[in-house]
């Protein structure tokens, strides 16, 4: 038979263990976007990836501004 | 300004999705597209890339929500007051009216800003890209940001670029950004239409800081005897960027182009053109803009058939103040000098007509 003192000694440990766990794991959960998860991420961060993917762009449709302006704008 | 690396423009800081709170957002929740997409054709399928224009209720609003609220009157993404204007010089014939306002949407609204284009990115007038890697800027950068638009005039006479003339006095000696004056509050407006931008209500003044300057105290005795009479500008501006005859139109691609005349430094005196409780002065110095009757020629005909509706030489304040300047040496610096007033023989005989009520008569100018 467990005495009234021990039951609230062995809630309060279970209670314990659930916030500690929880600190610990929200501490350790990655940030919302990461870039195993989000393509945008991964490509956006990356200086070699979008050199690569900017000028194949650039090769295929040069940006068209007229070169008749003349002038301040 | 010098364009950034196609690169540049779009690559992310580690530090947006590390530091900045905008970086716990998903990226799909503001520009849509599928990060789960394995191409980039698909990953960039419904993308949006400003989602802050022109309605940023979706993208700002749940956390700005005051600020967005003021977005439609926003004179910076509006342009309200480019479009009343152009709309009071434009024929009042329906026809010909509504191809003024189509030519005016491809060449002069491409101008406009947007949260995005103010708080993330460089506009896209300078052809865009992050600021600094996509973290939000809660003051927008100066040079890259106000100046990427108003650089022609303003950051030309602020920083001191016009050759053999002094930078102002407020950024050469004390280093102040555009910021100091110009408050975020000013920038998002008040919630009101405006024509004018001269009557935005919580613009800055010169009064506001040099309060003692004006006031009926004042120790400046030249202060005393002019205030109410001429704008602080006509004592303590220097010469200025004056631009005319711009014309628009589209080249053998089809691409929109402009052309515009040689510019001018000038500096002219003339008369207020709408003295008001905040400007009541009776002289005020001018500037000439670029309009011009056939500024919309290579698509209508007399599109601006009231061109003489408004003048165009409009109350300037030139961003290049000194405490010392040419008029402040004497007295006959001004009185009597004609050079420094906008005369009737200044001003091209085709527009007389249009700035008839800010040329100053002969007998008008001080003795």
């Amino acid at each position: 038979m467990v005495r009234p003192e021990g039951k609230v000694v062995w809630y309060s440990g279970v209670v314990l263990i659930i916030v500690v766990g929880f600190f610990l794991l929200w501490g350790n959960t990655d940030s919302v976007q990461s870039k195993d998860e989000s393509t945008c991420i991964a490509c956006h961060t990356s200086v070699k990836d979008l050199v690569k993917i900017t000028r194949e762009i650039a090769a295929k449709a040069p940006p068209e501004k007229s070169t008749a302006s003349e002038g301040e704008g | 300004m010098a364009p950034l690396e196609p690169y540049e423009k779009v690559l992310i800081d580690d530090a947006f999705l590390e530091e900045d709170p905008h970086g716990e957002v998903t990226c799909e929740q503001c520009h849509g597209g599928n990060p789960k997409a394995s191409t980039m054709k698909a990953a960039h399928k419904g993308l949006v890339p400003d989602p802050t224009y022109p309605d940023p209720s979706k993208a700002c609003g749940e956390c700005h929500e005051d600020t967005v609220a003021k977005n439609k009157t926003n004179l910076h993404v509006s342009l309200n007051a480019y479009k009343d204007i152009i709309g009071m010089r434009a024929s009042d014939k329906k026809g010909t009216r509504k191809k003024v306002f189509k030519a005016m949407d491809t060449h002069c609204s491409a101008c406009h800003s947007s949260c995005g284009q103010c708080h993330v990115s460089r506009p896209d007038s300078v052809e865009g890209g992050f600021v600094e890697g996509h973290l939000f800027q809660k003051t927008p950068p100066m040079d890259t940001n106000c100046t990427a638009c108003h650089g022609s005039r303003v950051e030309m006479e602020y920083l001191g670029k016009n050759k053999g003339l002094p930078g102002d006095v407020h950024y050469t000696k004390e280093g102040m950004q555009c910021i100091a004056c110009h408050s975020g509050e000013e920038m998002h407006g008040m919630g009101k239409n405006y024509t004018y931008r001269y009557d935005v209500e919580n613009a800055p003044s010169c009064e506001g800081c040099h309060e003692d300057a004006v006031s009926p105290t004042a120790k400046t005795r030249t202060h005393q005897i002019h205030k109410e009479k001429v704008s602080c500008h006509v004592c303590h501006s220097v010469a200025y960027k004056n631009c005319y005859s711009c014309h628009v139109g589209k080249d053998k691609k089809g691409l929109p182009y402009f052309k515009t005349e040689k510019t001018e430094m000038a500096f002219k005196i003339g008369l207020n053109p709408r003295p008001s409780k905040d400007r009541p002065y009776k002289f005020v110095t001018l500037r000439h803009v670029p309009v011009s009757k056939e500024t919309f020629a290579f698509y209508v005909k007399d599109g601006l058939a009231n061109f003489d509706a408004l003048p165009t030489w409009k109350l300037a304040t030139p961003h290049n103040i000194q405490r010392k300047t040419p008029q402040t040496k004497s007295c006959k610096s001004c009185h009597g000098n004609k050079e420094l007033f906008l005369l009737d023989g200044d001003v091209k005989p085709e527009e007389r007509g249009a700035n008839k009520g800010v040329i100053v008569p002969d007998n008008a100018v001080p003795r």
